[in-house]
Order: structure tokens, then C-alpha cells, then sequence
């Protein structure tokens, strides 16, 4: 694969140089009737019209007789081909014009044609050219890539490209086409008059030669637009990078008016250009206009002396009309080429980078699973200002097992552990994997046998599983062979002619091999084992249970979700914790869930009954009025208002305190206060605005979550009430809106975890939550529906960079994206900085039995001596300080130091004390896992269990 | 089983006796009122100190264990605040506190009662006070011990 050639034109002939060929072709078929077209008026002005065929007195003629002459060196014979059709002059002036009519319309058909090819083949070539150039963007080494601004490139690939593409079409064919016509037309008045001739030539050539002049000052122009245009867009894509800066800072204005200034210069570049365009638009004009004027005195003049046939003249005229426009857009053609190729230089120019040479093959694979040795010889890294990041670096790693690379942060480890990776890719030294340079070797080849997680995962906004198995995706799938389906055809053939890839992404391309499984479902519990592994098996359940999938379309799924419901409500019942759930029951009020949720009673979809939006909703409204619970709720509201009046008064705005515990936000409480105060001066001015903002209050109301004493049962009665008033009457138009709960169906619009329980955990009763979702969890594993809930989990979204995540979750997922591919050696370079201490020492611990027979590399600020070593790498300041071997070394104090973490890992929150060492913490030698609260919680639901029994 | 009720409980501790009700009221609908039965564990020594919890019924054993050793150290009843050192000082539990009846308690979280310090120096105050009375307290048994 060559990269893209730097010259447009070369380019765009080496890649269709065969469409180009196919095309010029057609044109030249094209000009012997265009030439005829021309001819024709002559022949109907002069035969038909002034009779000069019919001068010699005869009613009829031969016409359209063919006669093929044979030269005189081959006997100069004539032979009649057509005998030709005797026609009178009427008939004869019709059927001329028909003949016209009829090369008007093939003319007609070939411009069509040729069109059609150019945008076709124009197509094709930008596709190939987008193509190569994201090729040529994988091809940068990562420090260079770093310097490119994401939205500038998408720009470029994107939109500038685009009138390349359209251009590259034009670039042979226009010229060759318009120019052969122009010249076509040129020629044919020559023939007909010489004067006439010349001055048509003069003036397309004076059109030639003053245009482009005035136009290259708007080529300079246009250059400059394309340069500040990308540079806007850059800077936009980085206002939405830094919009969290931009916030925390108040800077808007100062962007605003940064941006402001900068469309200022683009309008007045733009300003410019079109006092320019419009110059040089009034020149053309006026040429255009010139020349029938010459055309009307000189030839009218010449006709009338004789010298010109009349005929001549109204041929000349019209074949001139043909000729102004051809010459006109072949001036737009090589203005556009000027513009094109400059663009296309310059984004070639920022896309200039070599193939990597196609690198070296593993030479032995199994020698390195085997046996992995890795050899440092000399190794020197600076940074881009030249300061030395490590120094003359030597060591080498002779078996299997856990290597540290130990020291402070910034000592020079995760440097080294970074260019082991071939992350960083400029040095100097040496660095041998099994005797073969890691420079050369093919990056296929590097990644099947090594894993590098680093400090910032990068995840796609896709799925959890997309994201793990992401690094399964190396090499393409093999093609299926005939017979094509119609449409795989097409899109193969069309790849194949744009230098694109012949696989789809949607091909199976995932390397079930590499992974050590069969298929899909078998992959699927891989990953689970490796989140387990990584301590991320809980989460993944917790996100399964609050996904949302449609099993209520599926007959079978559904009833099974049903029945895994009732055993967990047997198992509720057996364990004697059937108070910890209260469930849903159409006929009752659910105390645990708000009012809203019971009015309802259903999920809504989207957002028409969205809890907010009840009490304005006309529907809403004209239910809960009809019996006075309107008046009830707003009651409800009002006091729910006054007490938390009463008791935040004096809390100062922006304390966490509202944002946690009020119905109502800091800057709601004026308003609220208004509204109180209304109420009670009792003088009916209650407003609805009032009133909706006041049952809006009451609906998020939980009576054992809240304890304020605002629900009675005559309320409860006429919320059960309005409830199924609200379902019965639903119109046709709002039905969709709301999904109603149904004790004998799946609710598609709630998650599987209300699917399962179909009610509200109890608030009130300590751990209810992890009661009921340990019996949660056995029931779904007894009825063989935990896997299912665990897949779900893997099918969680996780948005863009994953920041539907949290940090030690986003953490996880790269880490098994990293192992599901068995890489022999794996490389951490702060990957553990999100896990909480005591997490992240447990899950090194057991990455360090994992790898036991393989290569573990890590670079871990702050956890240098949290568990076992075989070799101890010392580094301090750059450079290598000592070697420990495990068993020389005095043994690993297990202790994880949270200064040296906390340094390293500058976007953290500080740490509770300066002298946090782990003393502090929980004692390491307890079970995993307890420095996290999410687990201590856990572990407190486990004890409490045991102290029950 | 409302607020009110709970907020005439928290006027029996001691650190709040003297904290004007509408913030005593701010403080139980700030926490978690949990019921535990007899037997249950509030919380583990050892474990992160997230939360403080004032007892509003029944009463709790505090556990120490040592190595393989458990002792019961004392009982408290209602009233009692359990857990606010670890949270203050952001120490582990250093005992174990489990439900010796049925028990009702406040659980207000770390970072609540934290922002309620903040927010309202006659709690801050109060908290002082009652820690000075313990130290003091524990001064008191030194010497009996030492003497």
C-alpha cells in the first residue's frame, strides 16, 4: 500500500486512469454529430429555405443519398449505400429538422452520459481518497498523532475532501470534453469565415488570458478561508472538550468573544472574495455580450457583400452560442484545479506520514509462551522539549512471572513500561522481545502476544461486551464465497474499485480462538470470569438488573421472568423477609413507592408521563380533579413546602444538602415561600401554576422514606382510585406513552430488576437492599437466570469515553479488554489509579497468579510493594537504581503507599491525611476487597445473615 | 412514627440537648431511620466509618475483638450516639455494635453529618462539648487506674 501520491492530477489518474479512458472515449464519439449539429443550420437555411437545392427547377430531390467513394489507389468506385428519398421542399425543410431534432437529442443523450460516468467515478475516488487518508492516520507514531487536533482532522477527511471528490471527476474529462467542443466550434467558423473566426478566437482568448489573472488573487483568498475555516472548527471541538473548564471558570464570555473575533476575519475574508467573484463575473458578461455585436456587423456586412451566404451566418451565430460557455466553465475548471490541488496539497501535506515498514513476523510465538525474555539494552527517552524522561536504561528479564518496575512517580518505570509496550515509539536503545527488535516487529504481531493497559482507558460508545472484545478484532474474516447475494455483490464490487476493504465490520470478525472459546455465549462467560477476576462481576450484575430489555415480546422470556419473580417471592416468604418487599398491587396503595409512581401505577415511555410532567398534563389533571384529590395533593405539597421552609432556613444556597435531601432546589425556595405565603393570606389567589407546582412537590413524596405525616388513608383510597380511572379512560393517543403495571406480564418500559421483584424494597429496615438482593441473586442462579441477567449487564451502553461509568468500572473494562485476548505478556502502566487501594493491591494479587507461567510487567505508583515480586526494577529520576530478585529482596510488606498513589494520580481527590499510610486503612491482611464501601456493604449483609441464623 | 417523634429522641443525646428543634428535625429527615431486630449488626470494627448512628429504641451491645477474642465492653440505650469518632477523625470502626432488642436508629451519613457541622456551629459546639466530656471522663479513670 503506497501512500497518497502529493501530486492531485497523479493521483487521480494512477487510481482511474481505465473510467478516465472509457470516458474520453465517449467524448470523441461524441463530436462528429456535434459537428454535424453545427452544419445542420446551414444546410436548412440555405437548401431548404432560400431552395438553393431546388434551383435547378426540379419539384423534387434526392435526399440524404449515401454514396461510399473509394479512394483512387483502391479504383475510385462509388458504391450507392442509400439510394436516398425523393422529397419536395416542405418535406425536405421538415425532415432537415427532424434530423436536427433528432442530434439534438443524442447530443442531448451524450452529455448525459458522460455526466453520469463523472459523478460516478468522482464518487468512487473520494471515497478511496477518504479512505486512504484515515489509513494514513493509523499509520502516525503516537507521539505524532498527539499533536493533531481530533476535529481538524475529522474536518479534513470530512468536509474539505468533499469538493475534491466532486472536482476529481471534472479533472480529465471536463477539459477534454468542453475543450474538443469549444475547438469544435472554433473550427467549424473558421471554415465558414476566416475574419469571423479570428475574432471569435481573439475574444475567448482575451477571456482566457484577463480572467484567470483577476482570479488568482481569489484563489490566494480562498486559501486562507480553508485555513481560518479549519481552525474554527478546531476551536469549537475543543470549546466542547473544555466545556467543564469553561463552566468552572465563568469564561464563556472570554470564548465568546474568541470565536466572535474569529468569524469577524472569516467574514471579511469571505467579504473580499466576493467583491472579487463579482468583478470578474461582470467581465465575462460583458465579453459574452460583445461578441454577437461583432458578430451581427461584421458577418451582416460580409453577407451583404457576398462574400458570407446567409446560411454561413446563422450557422456561425448559433455555433457560437455554443461557444462562450465551454470556454467559460473551462475557466472555472482550471481556477478549480488551481483551488483543488492546493487544498489537496495541504491535506496531503498534514496527512504526510511513511507506512510504517511492514515489520517483522513473531519468529517463534511458542517460544515466547513458552518462555518470554525481554532485553533493555541502553534505552534513552526524552520528551518533545528535549528533557530526559529515562536514561541509558539496562536490564533484562529471563523468565516468567511478576516484574515491577518500582520507584516514585515520574521516576522513570512507567516510561519504560510505556516503550515495553510500544506506546512510545522514539528512542534510543534497544529493546529485544526474544531476541527480535520490537521496533521491527509487526504491531499484529506485538499485540497477540502483548496487552498494555495504561492510566487513561480509551472506550467506544458502545456496549460493556463491545468494549471487551474489542481487542479480539485483529485479523479480517475469511470472505464468503459464491454465490453472492445480489447486494453483497454490488457492495464487494464497489469496494474493490475504491481501494476500500472488501469485509463489513458487521462480519464476524472476532478471534474466538485467541480468546481460548467456541462462540459467542461461551465468550460471554469469559469475560464474566475476568470481571470476576477484576472484582467488576457485582457491578455488571447490578448494571444487568437495571437493564431494560423487551422480553415481553418474547412469549416464553416473559412468563420465565414471571415465574423467576414468584420464586423470589416464595424465597422471601420462606426466609421469613417477606416484609422487606412490599409488591405492587393494582387494588393497593404501595407505601415505598412516591405518589406519583402510585397514581400512575406503570412505567411511561418517554416523556409525556415522566414524574415531572404529570401535573401539567391535561389528562392527568382532569382525572385527579374529578374527585378532589387534586385539592388533596396540593394540600400535600403545600405542607411538604412549609416544612422544608422551616426546617433549611439558614441553610446557606449550594450546601450538598439540598441537593441530597430537598424536594426542592436552593433557588426554588423564594418561590415556594411565595407560594405559602398566598395560601395562607386566604384570599383564593392560588394560581393553577401554583397549584401544579405544588402536587408536583407531593408526587415525589415517600411516607417511610420521608416521616412527615402527609398521608392518610382517605388519600391513599382516592389515589388507588384515580389510579384506575387513570387506565381506564387512557385515549388512544396517550397509550403509548405509559406502560401499566400488569402482575401477569413483563414490563418492556421497566428494568429487569422491577420485572424480578415487581414491588418496592422497604425503607426503614436495616440492609433491606442487600437482603433482598442476595435472595434475589440465588433465586435468579437456581432458576438458571442469573447468566441472563449477567449478559444484559454486558449489553449496558456506556456512553461516550465510557461516562456512563465509573472511573475504577471504565478501569475494569480495559483491563479485560486487555486479558480476553491471553496475551502472554501484560503490560500495567498506572492502569489501578481509579480502584481504591485495597482493591486495586487484591486485584494485582490475582493478575500476579494469573500470570504465574506468563509475563506480568507493572508500572504502579504506590503499590511497589504491595504483593510479591520475582523481579524488582528500582528507578529514581530516570534511571536505574537496582535489581531485586524475589528471593534475595526482603519480602513485600503487602503495604500499598497512598502518598506515592496519590501523587501519581493527580486527577484524584486528595487523600483523607498527609500521612494516609495503609496502618490507617483497613489491616491488609483481611479479606479483599474491604477498603471499598460498596463491599464492606456487602460483607455487612453476609455477617448479618450468619448472626440471623 | 414521624419525625416529631424522632426528633424528640435526638433532644435526649446529650450533644443536642440544646440544638433548636427545627435543626434537630433537619437532622432526622437528613438520616435514615432503620429498625433492627435483635442480634443484627449496626456495624463491624474494622470497617470504613461512613455514617454515625443514634439510637432512638431498644438498646445495643458494643463488641471488642482482639485475635480470636470477643469481649462485650458495654451497653448503650436510647439516646446513645454510636460511630462518630471513626467518622470525625476518619478512623476505622473501632468496635462492633450489635442490636441487644428490637433496635430503632438514626443513621446519618458521613458526609450529612459533616455538612451539618458545617452549617450549624451550635452542633459543632455541642459535638465538642460532649468529646471533652468523655475526655475528660477517660482522664478521670486514668487516674483511678493509676492511682
Amino acid at each position: 500500500m503506497a501512500k497518497i501520491d502529493k501530486s492531485f492530477f497523479r493521483y487521480v489518474w494512477r487510481n482511474s486512469r481505465r473510467e478516465q479512458i472509457t470516458i474520453l472515449a465517449v467524448v470523441l464519439a461524441s463530436l462528429p454529430l456535434y459537428f454535424w449539429s453545427l452544419d445542420l443550420p446551414k444546410s436548412i437555411v440555405n437548401d431548404a429555405i432560400q431552395g438553393r437545392a431546388f434551383k435547378n427547377g426540379s419539384a423534387t430531390i434526392k435526399a440524404f443519398k449515401i454514396v461510399l467513394t473509394l479512394p483512387d489507389f483502391l479504383g475510385g468506385q462509388s458504391y450507392e449505400i442509400f439510394r436516398g428519398l425523393d422529397l419536395e421542399r416542405v418535406t425536405y425543410l421538415f425532415a432537415l429538422s427532424m434530423v436536427f431534432f433528432v442530434l439534438v437529442l443524442i447530443n442531448g443523450g451524450f452529455k448525459w452520459l458522460i455526466n453520469l460516468q463523472k459523478g460516478v467515478m468522482g464518487e468512487r475516488m473520494l471515497r478511496r481518497l477518504r479512505f486512504d487518508l484515515v489509513r494514513q492516520l493509523t499509520w502516525f507514531a503516537p507521539e505524532e498523532i498527539r499533536g493533531m487536533k481530533p476535529a481538524e482532522a475529522a474536518s479534513m477527511i470530512n468536509n474539505e475532501v468533499e469538493p475534491i471528490g466532486v472536482f476529481i471527476g471534472d479533472a480529465f474529462v471536463q477539459p477534454a470534453f468542453l475543450g474538443t467542443q469549444a475547438l469544435t466550434a472554433l473550427a467549424y467558423i473558421l471554415v465558414q469565415s476566416v475574419w469571423l473566426g479570428i475574432a471569435a478566437g481573439g475574444i475567448v482568448a482575451v477571456q482566457g488570458v484577463i480572467i484567470p489573472i483577476l482570479r488568482r488573487e481569489q484563489i490566494r483568498l480562498g486559501k486562507r478561508r480553508q485555513i481560518a475555516s479549519r481552525q474554527l472548527a478546531g476551536r469549537i471541538g475543543e470549546i466542547v472538550e473544555s466545556s467543564p473548564a469553561i463552566r468552572a471558570h465563568a469564561t464563556d464570555l472570554y470564548e465568546r468573544s474568541e470565536i466572535g473575533s474569529r468569524l469577524g476575519s472569516l467574514f471579511f475574508i469571505r467579504l473580499d472574495l466576493y467583491n472579487r467573484k463579482f468583478a470578474v463575473k461582470f467581465l465575462n458578461n460583458l465579453l459574452a455580450q460583445l461578441t454577437p455585436f461583432f458578430f451581427y456587423t461584421v458577418g451582416g456586412y460580409l453577407a451583404l457583400k457576398g462574400r458570407l451566404d446567409v446560411g454561413q451566418l446563422v450557422a456561425v451565430i448559433a455555433a457560437y452560442r455554443d461557444l462562450p460557455p465551454p470556454v467559460k466553465e473551462l475557466i472555472d475548471w482550471d481556477q478549480q484545479r488551481n483551488d483543488v490541488t492546493v487544498k489537496y496539497e495541504q491535506i496531503i501535506e498534514q496527512f504526510d506520514v511513511d507506512q510504517p515498514e511492514e515489520g517483522e513476523d513473531l519468529a517463534a510465538p511458542d517460544a515466547i509462551e513458552h518462555c518470554p525474555k525481554i532485553t533493555v539494552d541502553a534505552l534513552s527517552v526524552v520528551d518533545p522539549h528535549g528533557t530526559p524522561l529515562v536514561e541509558n536504561v539496562t536490564f533484562s528479564i529471563e523468565r516468567p512471572g511478576h516484574v515491577t518496575l518500582a520507584g516514585p512517580p515520574g521516576s522513570g518505570g512507567e516510561i519504560v513500561a510505556r516503550a515495553l509496550a510500544h506506546q512510545i515509539t522514539r528512542w534510543r536503545g534497544s529493546i529485544r522481545l526474544n531476541g527480535q527488535d520490537i521496533s521491527r516487529l509487526r504491531s499484529i504481531s506485538l499485540a497477540t502476544v502483548m496487552a498494555y493497559a495504561g492510566p487513561e482507558p480509551v472506550l467506544f460508545p458502545s456496549t460493556i461486551r463491545d468494549n471487551v472484545v474489542y481487542s479480539l478484532r485483529r485479523t479480517p474474516p475469511q470472505l464468503s464465497g459464491p454465490p453472492l447475494a445480489k447486494e453483497e455483490a454490488k457492495r464487494r464490487h464497489e469496494a474493490e474499485r475504491s481501494g476500500n476493504p472488501l469485509e463489513a465490520p458487521g462480519d464476524d470478525w472476532l478471534d474466538f480462538a485467541a480468546a481460548g472459546v467456541k462462540d459467542a455465549v461461551e465468550l460471554d462467560h469469559r469475560i464474566l470470569e475476568l470481571f470476576a477476576l477484576l472484582g467488576f462481576d457485582d457491578d455488571i450484575y447490578r448494571l444487568g438488573l437495571l437493564g431494560k430489555i423487551r422480553a415481553g415480546d418474547d412469549e416464553n422470556l416473559g412468563r420465565q421472568f414471571i415465574a423467576t419473580r414468584e420464586v423470589i417471592r416464595k424465597r422471601l416468604a420462606d426466609e421469613g423477609k417477606s416484609r422487606l418487599v412490599e409488591p405492587f398491587d393494582p387494588q393497593r396503595y404501595n407505601s415505598n413507592s412516591t405518589i406519583g409512581e402510585n397514581l400512575l401505577f406503570g412505567e411511561p415511555v418517554g416523556e409525556v408521563f415522566a414524574e415531572h410532567n404529570l401535573p401539567s398534563n391535561p389528562y392527568v389533571s382532569k382525572v385527579i380533579d374529578a374527585d378532589g384529590l387534586a385539592t388533596r395533593l396540593a394540600t400535600i405539597g403545600l405542607r411538604l413546602a412549609e416544612m422544608m421552609l422551616e426546617m433549611f432556613a439558614g441553610v446557606q444556597a449550594g450546601n450538598p444538602l439540598y441537593e441530597r435531601f430537598s424536594f426542592l432546589a436552593a433557588g426554588d425556595l423564594p418561590g415556594f415561600q411565595e407560594i405559602v405565603n398566598r395560601s395562607r393570606s386566604r384570599r383564593r389567589s392560588e394560581t393553577s401554576a401554583d397549584r401544579d407546582r405544588l402536587i408536583s412537590l407531593a408526587l415525589s413524596y415517600i411516607e417511610p422514606r420521608h416521616r412527615l405525616g402527609l398521608l392518610d388513608e382517605p388519600t391513599r383510597q382516592a389515589i388507588v382510585s384515580a389510579r384506575l380511572r387513570l387506565r381506564e379512560m387512557i385515549p388512544q393517543s396517550l397509550a403509548s406513552s405509559v406502560e401499566f403495571y400488569d402482575p401477569s406480564a413483563y414490563c418492556n418500559a421497566a428494568p429487569v430488576r422491577d420485572n424480578l421483584l415487581f414491588g418496592r424494597v422497604a425503607y426503614g429496615i436495616a440492609n433491606a437492599q442487600e437482603q433482598v438482593s442476595a435472595v434475589m441473586k440465588s433465586a435468579l442462579a437456581d432458576s438458571g437466570f442469573l447468566n441472563t441477567v449477567y449478559r444484559i449487564g454486558l449489553d449496558y451502553q456506556i456512553g461516550s469515553h465510557g461516562r456512563l461509568l465509573f472511573p475504577r468500572q471504565r478501569a475494569a473494562v480495559d483491563l479485560a479488554r486487555c486479558l480476553v485476548k491471553n496475551p502472554t505478556i501484560l503490560v500495567l502502566d498506572d492502569a489501578l489509579r481509579a480502584f481504591p487501594a485495597m482493591e486495586a493491591k487484591a486485584i494485582l494479587e490475582r493478575l500476579s497468579d494469573e500470570f504465574k507461567h506468563r509475563l506480568l510487567i507493572t508500572a504502579l505508583p504506590g503499590l511497589d510493594d504491595a504483593v510479591a515480586f520475582d523481579l524488582k526494577i528500582r528507578f529514581d529520576k530516570g534511571r536505574l537504581v537496582g535489581i531485586d530478585k524475589g528471593g534475595e529482596a526482603p519480602a513485600p510488606t503487602g503495604e500499598v503507599n497512598l502518598s506515592a498513589r496519590d501523587a501519581a494520580a493527580e486527577k484524584r481527590s486528595a487523600a483523607p491525611s498527609q500521612e494516609g499510610e495503609a496502618s490507617e486503612r483497613p489491616k491488609p491482611s483481611e479479606e479483599p476487597g474491604q477498603g471499598s464501601p460498596d463491599e464492606a456493604r456487602d460483607d455487612d449483609g453476609a455477617v448479618q445473615r450468619q448472626v440471623a441464623e | 412514627m414521624t419525625i416529631e417523634s424522632e426528633v424528640q429522641s435526638l433532644r435526649q443525646v446529650s450533644m443536642f440537648r440544646d440544638i433548636d428543634p427545627a435543626k434537630l428535625k433537619l437532622l432526622a429527615f437528613t438520616s435514615d431511620r432503620l429498625s433492627y431486630d435483635k442480634g443484627d449488626v449496626l456495624f463491624h470494627q474494622h470497617e470504613i466509618s461512613d455514617s454515625t448512628y443514634v439510637i432512638v429504641e431498644g438498646k445495643v451491645e458494643v463488641w471488642l475483638s482482639a485475635g480470636q477474642e470477643r469481649i462485650k465492653v458495654t451497653e448503650l440505650g436510647e439516646g446513645a450516639m454510636v460511630g462518630e469518632m471513626g467518622v470525625l477523625i476518619d478512623q476505622p470502626r473501632s468496635a462492633t455494635i450489635v442490636a441487644g432488642s428490637h433496635v430503632v436508629a438514626l443513621k446519618i451519613a458521613r458526609e450529612v453529618f459533616f455538612d451539618l457541622l458545617r452549617q450549624f456551629p451550635q452542633m459543632s459546639l455541642a459535638v465538642m462539648r460532649d468529646l471533652a466530656r468523655r475526655l475528660d471522663a477517660t482522664n478521670a479513670k486514668l487516674l483511678a487506674v493509676t492511682r
